[in-house]
This record gives C-alpha cells, structure tokens and sequence, in this order.
C-alpha cells in the first residue's frame, strides 16, 4: 500500500463516514451491525481505493457500504432481504392496503420520538426502507440513488412515495389504525 | 409531484404550480404537511446517529496498521475449537483480508517498477507495426542521410545520426515520426531484404533497457549514443539485429571522428 493511497482513503472515506454509518444503521437497524458493516465497508474501500476515479467519493464510499450491508445481512439473516423480483410484487400488493388507511397527522409525526420511527422504519419492506434511507439519511437525489441502485429513475420516485406513505401510516395512533377500512 | 417538491427535485416553475395547486387542494396540502414533518423527523433522527468515536479511530488507523501488518510475519490466527460465534471468524476474515491486501498491493508495486521498460517496449512495437500496416512505413521516404536528417531537424528540432549503412546491407528507406509519452521521436527506418529496421531515437534521460526477450514476435536492441538513447525494433532475427546495432554504432563513431 503506498502513501497516495493512504491519503486517498483518508480524504475520500473519512470524511464520509458518518453518512455511511447512518446508511448502515438504517439498512441493518441496529448499531452494533451498523459497526460491523461500517467496517467491513472500510475495507472494501481501502482496497479498492486505486479504482476511485474521482468523481463523488461521497456516492462511491455509499456504495461500497449498501453492498456490504448485503452482503452482511444475507449472511447474518438470510431471508430477512427481499429481492428485487419479489419486491415489485410486493410494490404491488401494498398499493392496495396503504393509500386508503389513515395517516398521522403532521403535528403527531414532529412529536414521533426515536424509538418510533426506528419501529416504523422496521416495519417497511426492505426496498422500500432502503430508498429512503438513501433519501432522507444520506440526502441522495433521485439521480444519485438510481444510479447506485440500478433501479429506474421513475421507480425510485416510486419507492419513495410508497414509502412515505407507509411511514405515515404506521406512525398514525393505533386508535386510528384500528378504524381503518 | 409532492414527493419531487419535498426532494427538491422540482425546478422553479414545477414548484411554483404544486404550491398553487396545494392552495386549492386542501388535503394535497394536508398531506405535504405531514410529508414534511416526517422528513424532518426522519433527518433529526439520522443527524442524532454519528459513528461511534471507537470505530471512528479503528477506521483511521486503518491504513497505518495494514501497512505495518502486511510487513509483519503473516500471523496466523488460530480459532477455538468452540468458536464462539462469527464475531471471531469475521475478525479472522478480516485480518487475513488486511494480509491478502497488502500482499497484492506489494506485488502489484513490484510489478509497476518493471512496467516502464516493458511499456516503451510494447510502445514501439506498436509503432513499428503500425507503420507496418500503413500505406507508407514512412513520412519521408530517401536513401539519402543528408536528406533525412534536415527533415527531422526541421520537423521535430530533434537531429539524430542518420548514418549510411549500405556497405553491411542494410538500406535507409527514410524516417517517419512517431509520438513516445507525448513527445515526438524521430525514428529512422532500414531494410534488410524484405524486413524493415525501426531506429527511434529517445532522450537520453530515458533509463529504460530493452527487453532481452523479443516482444510480440519483434526484436529489440538499444544503445546510447550522443544524447539519444536508440532503440531498434524488427522482425529479422536477432543476430542480424546485433549486426545491424554493431554497423550503426560503428559508423556513427565514423560520422562524429570525421567531423
């Protein structure tokens, strides 16, 4: 390893590691995976540091720490990841349920402490959960996450509405939720 | 539409229409509101999650440590027979990942040292036969070195020996100029029967030596010589190629004693 690459993975990784972090812990939900993976990811990136083109190193390490989350939980929790051939299937099935079910209400959602978005967050089908987290954690743009997931753009916009919705449904108080058609 | 205005996806005008159709839409409204809230909500939450300082240090001493280690005896970590669970195997995995790292990382600067010789090397075999495969091996064709080399002086400001070499068989056909790392190098071309010699003639403060072994079918030679480093490529074997290096050498000591 030479010096060049040291202070690339110093200035390209470094500086990025607590939105992969959040990346991690949203994908894995829980901190102490969120660590393993993290690092993990780190080593991925310090060996792949002389394939860094330039570019967003930001994305690139992002990268690198959503497929070893992956690859992490498909070892740790086989079953727990839904793949994509069953997620559109999934897509599909959701449609249904989530747009007529009440929703909370935006001063209700402000108030929502950590523990219930983190119950939210885990209630979401794993494609889901991971665009948004994209999203909202790591502030990625439509653009960004399409390319870093391979999917469609227009199935991002897709994901991420979806997602939304069942974010506001499931933070909804269960007094609503038990009204609901 | 909401979704692309929450994002800031929308461009000036899109937002100006969602928020016009948000006045008259009272649940659309509604329903951005609470797309808001749970954005923020979602982002005050993740601004609360940094990496723990611990993990944070093992990351930065990342580098550091597997360049020492990678020095080091490869220590080989045995598991317990009752592995207490994939904890010890991930770490396991992970030294031997650092091990295997900078073990390709080393031999890959090894490999790199020996590239430039062997680079230039394939450079001029490919310039050799491209001017092959061209129409003219050559941009000026003359069996005449006095001819020859104004043209390289006027062209390139470079002005190799261009020796006659006749008397031992090989034959000036003229000189063409090539490009090596982006500046030009004025290569002289022979025949010996129906072979063709490619002479290109680089700066001296190249320290590359030719590869003993012939490159792509391709022989070559090089010597040094007032101020150029030579460096001949052709299909001819390799003795006539010496033969050729001898000849050039001679005559060009002849050129420099007659001066």
């Amino acid at each position: 390893m030479n010096n060049a690459d040291d202070t690339q993975f110093n200035s390209v990784v470094l500086p990025n590691l607590d939105s992969a972090y959040r990346l991690a812990r949203g994908l894995t939900g829980n901190a102490a995976d969120a660590e393993d993976v993290l690092q993990d990811a780190c080593l991925r990136a310090f060996k792949g540091i002389g394939g860094f083109a330039g570019g967003n190193a930001r994305v690139w390490f992002l990268t690198i720490t959503r497929n070893a989350a992956f690859t992490y939980l498909a070892r740790k929790r086989p079953g727990s990841l839904l793949l994509t051939s069953n997620s559109e299937e999934a897509e599909r099935a959701l449609d249904t349920a989530a747009d007529e079910a009440p929703t909370a209400e935006a001063a209700l959602i402000a108030q929502a402490d950590s523990a219930a978005l983190e119950r939210a967050l885990a209630s979401l089908p794993q494609p889901f959960r991971e665009i948004l987290i994209l999203r909202e954690y790591n502030d990625l743009s439509y653009r960004e996450i399409a390319d870093m997931t391979k999917l469609p753009v227009g199935t991002v916009m897709s994901r991420l509405a979806r997602a939304r919705a069942l974010m506001l449904r499931a933070l909804a108080p269960e007094s609503l939720r038990k009204t609901a058609p | 539409m909401l979704n692309a205005a929450l994002d800031g996806e929308l461009d000036a005008m899109g937002m100006a229409a969602f928020e016009a159709q948000c006045e008259c839409d009272r649940e659309l409204a509604a329903r951005y509101g609470q797309s808001v809230a749970l954005r923020n909500a979602l982002r005050h939450h993740a601004a609360g999650q940094i990496a723990p300082a611990a993990l944070r240090d093992r990351i930065a001493g990342l580098a550091a440590r597997a360049r020492t280690e990678g020095a080091a005896t490869p220590a080989v970590k045995v598991l317990p027979p009752n592995a207490t669970g994939s904890r010890l195997a991930l770490v396991a995995s992970i030294v031997c990942a650092f091990l295997l790292g900078a073990l390709a990382s080393h031999l890959a600067t090894l490999w790199t040292a020996k590239q430039p010789a062997e680079r230039l090397a394939m450079l001029l075999v490919d310039d050799h036969r491209r001017a092959l495969l061209a129409r003219a091996p050559i941009d000026i064709e003359s069996t005449d070195r006095h001819t020859v080399k104004p043209w390289f002086d006027a062209r390139l400001a470079l002005s190799p020996n261009v020796v006659d070499l006749s008397a031992a068989d090989f034959t000036l056909v003229g000189g063409r100029a090539d490009v090596v790392d982006g500046l030009p190098a004025p290569t002289i071309v022979y025949r010996l029967r129906e072979h063709l010699i490619s002479v290109t003639a680089l700066p001296a403060t190249r320290m590359e030596r030719a590869p003993a072994d012939a490159v792509n079918g391709y022989e070559m030679l090089d010597w040094r010589d007032g101020g150029f480093a030579y460096w001949a490529v052709s299909d001819v074997p390799r003795a006539d190629l010496e033969r050729f290096a001898a000849a050039f050498r001679a005559a060009q000591s002849a050129n420099e004693g007659s001066r």
